[in-house]
C-alpha cells in the first residue's frame, strides 16, 4: 500500500542554513531517507525550492494560462513530498512521525493514500 | 412464539457488535460487514419464529458468513472467498467467547482510531459497536439524519482508502489508544447527558449506551484500572441524574435531594472504584484521570449531607487530578472544593489567578458570587450573580442563578 507524504511548513521556519543546527537538521533527513530505504519502505521522495519559484498553469478557454506563483497564496508551502510503501496507515503514521519536520517541531505532515489508478483504468 | 420480538431485540443488543467485528475480520470490510449482519437479523426474523437457537449470535455470525460467501458466489469470486474464510475463521470461533471478544476489542479500537475525528470516532462506535440506526444517533445529537449518515459513510471510506489496521494496536501504542476509547465512551455519557437535558423530545438513551460500553470494555480488558474508573464515573454521576434538575433548572449540589439518588447505580459505582484501586494497588500504579473523578463522585455519593462532605480528601484528588492533566476546569473545581476549606480572602485570590489565566468566565464570576453569597455580603454576590447570569449560555444553569439572584433580592 502506497501513501504520499506532503510536507508544509511556513517559510523560514527551519534552521538558520549555514549553522550547525541546519547541518544537524539535514543530517536527521538522510537518516530518515537511510532508515526508510533499509526498511524497504522508501519509494521516491524530494524537497522542493519554496513557493516563489512556483509557476502554475490552467487552462482558460483554449489558452493555456501561466501564473508567476502557487496555487494559492497560503500561510504554508508544500517544501517536499515522499512515497512510501507501508502495510497500512498505522505504520505509515509511524514513519510520518519521524519526518525531520515534524520531529524537529518546524512544520506538519499530511499523510494520504496513493489512488490505485490502474483499476480504475481496466474499467 | 410471544416473545419472539424480544428475544431479537435482546440479540441485537448483544450480537450485533461482536458480530460486525467478527464479520469485519473475515471479510476485512467494515461497509460489508455491516450489510452482511444486518441481513443475518432480516433472516433471523423470519427463522427463529420456527426454531429458536441457543446462541443467538454464533447462529447470527454464521448467518452473516453465508451471506458473505452467497454475495461472492454472485460476483464469481467464491473460490477466493473460500480461502480467505479458511484463513480467517473456522467453526468454532463464531461461539468461541474470547475469539468473539477479541473480535469486538479490535472493532472498539478501530472505531476510536485517532486518524478518525473524535466527533466520529462516537458515531462509528454508536452505529458499528451500539447497533443504533443513523435516525437514532441523529436524534441523540439533534443532527439531520442525512448528516450522520454522510460522516459514517466518510469515516468508512477513509477506513478503507488509507487501511486503518483492523487488528488490535501494537503493544507500545496500546497506552495511547486505550485513552483514546476512553474518551470515545465517555464523550457518548457527556453528549447524552447534555442532549437529555436541554431535550424537547424524546431522545435515546446515550446515557444507557454508554454504561454497556463501559461495561464490555471491563470485560474486554478486565486489568485495565481506568477502564474501571471511567465506568464507576459513569455510574455514580448517573445515579445522581434525577436529582440534579428540577424542571429544567440545574439544582446544585448543595441542594440536591439526597434520598433521589439512585442507590443501586451508587453501590455499582462504588464497586468498580474498588477494583480499580485494587488492581491499582497491585500494580503500584497511580490512579488515572477517570479514577480520580470517580473517587471524587464517591466521596459526594457517600456523603449523608452536603455539610459533612470530604472536602480536604477531594481537593487533594483535584491537586493529583491538574498534575495529570492542566484543564481549566479542574482548577475551578478544585477552588470550589477548597473553598469549603479556607477562608474567603483565599478563596478570592485563587480565583483572581485563575481568571488572570482563564478570562473571566460564567463559572468563576458564579463560584464569587456563591463564596460572597456563604460569607453574608450580599451586595457583592449580586452582582457576580449579575454578571454570570449574562455569560451562562446553558439555560438550565441560567435559572439556577436567576433564581440566587431572586432570594438574595427578597
Amino acid at each position: 500500500m502506497l501513501y504520499n507524504f506532503f510536507l508544509v511548513a511556513e517559510p523560514n521556519t527551519g534552521p538558520e542554513p549555514g549553522s550547525d543546527a541546519f547541518v544537524t537538521y539535514m543530517r536527521a533527513y538522510r537518516t530518515f531517507n537511510e532508515e526508510t530505504n533499509a526498511a524497504g519502505v522508501f519509494v521516491a521522495g524530494e524537497a522542493v525550492e519554496a513557493a516563489d519559484t512556483a509557476t502554475t498553469l490552467e487552462k482558460q478557454g483554449d489558452e493555456i494560462q501561466y501564473h508567476d506563483g502557487p496555487f494559492a497564496e497560503l500561510k504554508e508551502q508544500i517544501s517536499g513530498w515522499y512515497v512510501v510503501n507501508c502495510e497500512n496507515l498505522e505504520e505509515a503514521l509511524k514513519w510520518a512521525a519521524k519526518v525531520p519536520l515534524v520531529a524537529y517541531g518546524f512544520g506538519r505532515v499530511e499523510v494520504r493514500p496513493v489512488m490505485d489508478v490502474s483499476k480504475m483504468l481496466e474499467l | 412464539m410471544a416473545n419472539i420480538d424480544h428475544i431479537l431485540e435482546d440479540s441485537f443488543k448483544a450480537d450485533w457488535g461482536p458480530s460486525v467485528a467478527y464479520m469485519l475480520r473475515v471479510c476485512g470490510d467494515i461497509s460489508l460487514a455491516e450489510e452482511c449482519v444486518q441481513s443475518a437479523f432480516e433472516a433471523a426474523f423470519k427463522a427463529w419464529k420456527e426454531n429458536i437457537p441457543d446462541n443467538t449470535g454464533a447462529w447470527i455470525r454464521k448467518a452473516a458468513r453465508n451471506r458473505f460467501i452467497d454475495s461472492a458466489r454472485a460476483n464469481k469470486m467464491h473460490s477466493t472467498v473460500h480461502e480467505m474464510i479458511k484463513q480467517t475463521s473456522n467453526d468454532n470461533d463464531i461461539a468461541n467467547e474470547t475469539s468473539v471478544l477479541d473480535d469486538e476489542l479490535s472493532l472498539m479500537f478501530l472505531c476510536c482510531h485517532p486518524a478518525i475525528s473524535p466527533q466520529d470516532q462516537v458515531i462509528l462506535v454508536l452505529r458499528l459497536i451500539g447497533g443504533l440506526k443513523p435516525y437514532e444517533i441523529g436524534k441523540a445529537f439533534d443532527h439531520h439524519v442525512e448528516a450522520i449518515r454522510s460522516r459514517l459513510l466518510r469515516a468508512k471510506r477513509k477506513m478503507k482508502a488509507a487501511k486503518i489496521s483492523t487488528t488490535l494496536p501494537h503493544v507500545e501504542d496500546l497506552s495511547r489508544r486505550v485513552q483514546q476509547v476512553l474518551a470515545a465512551i465517555y464523550l457518548i455519557y457527556n453528549e447524552g447527558y447534555r442532549a437529555s437535558r436541554n431535550a424537547t423530545q424524546q431522545r435515546a438513551d446515550l446515557a444507557l449506551e454508554a454504561i454497556s460500553l463501559a461495561a464490555r470494555f471491563c470485560r474486554y480488558m478486565p486489568r485495565l484500572a481506568e477502564a474501571h474508573g471511567l465506568m464507576a464515573l459513569i455510574l455514580l454521576s448517573e445515579a445522581r441524574r434525577p436529582a440534579r434538575f428540577n424542571d429544567k433548572m440545574l439544582i446544585p449540589l448543595e441542594e440536591q435531594i439526597r434520598d433521589l439518588w439512585d442507590r443501586d447505580l451508587i453501590k455499582a459505582g462504588l464497586f468498580h472504584v474498588q477494583n480499580a484501586q485494587n488492581i491499582n494497588a497491585v500494580s503500584k500504579l497511580d490512579a488515572g484521570i477517570y479514577l480520580l473523578q470517580a473517587v471524587i463522585a464517591a466521596h459526594h455519593s457517600t456523603s449523608i449531607e452536603f455539610s459533612q462532605t470530604n472536602w480536604s480528601e477531594i481537593t487533594i484528588c483535584y491537586d493529583q487530578l491538574l498534575k495529570l492533566h492542566s484543564s481549566e476546569m479542574f482548577a475551578l473545581n478544585r477552588i470550589a472544593a477548597a473553598s469549603y476549606i479556607n477562608d474567603t480572602k483565599l478563596n478570592y485570590a485563587a480565583l483572581d489567578d485563575w481568571e488572570l489565566l482563564n478570562g473571566e468566565k460564567a463559572q468563576s464570576c458564579a463560584m464569587r458570587a456563591d463564596i460572597a453569597r456563604r460569607d453574608g455580603d450580599i451586595n457583592h454576590a449580586r452582582v457576580f450573580y449579575d454578571k454570570a447570569v449574562l455569560l451562562e449560555p446553558d439555560e438550565g444553569v441560567k435559572r439556577f442563578l436567576q433564581s440566587r439572584i431572586d432570594e438574595l433580592s427578597s
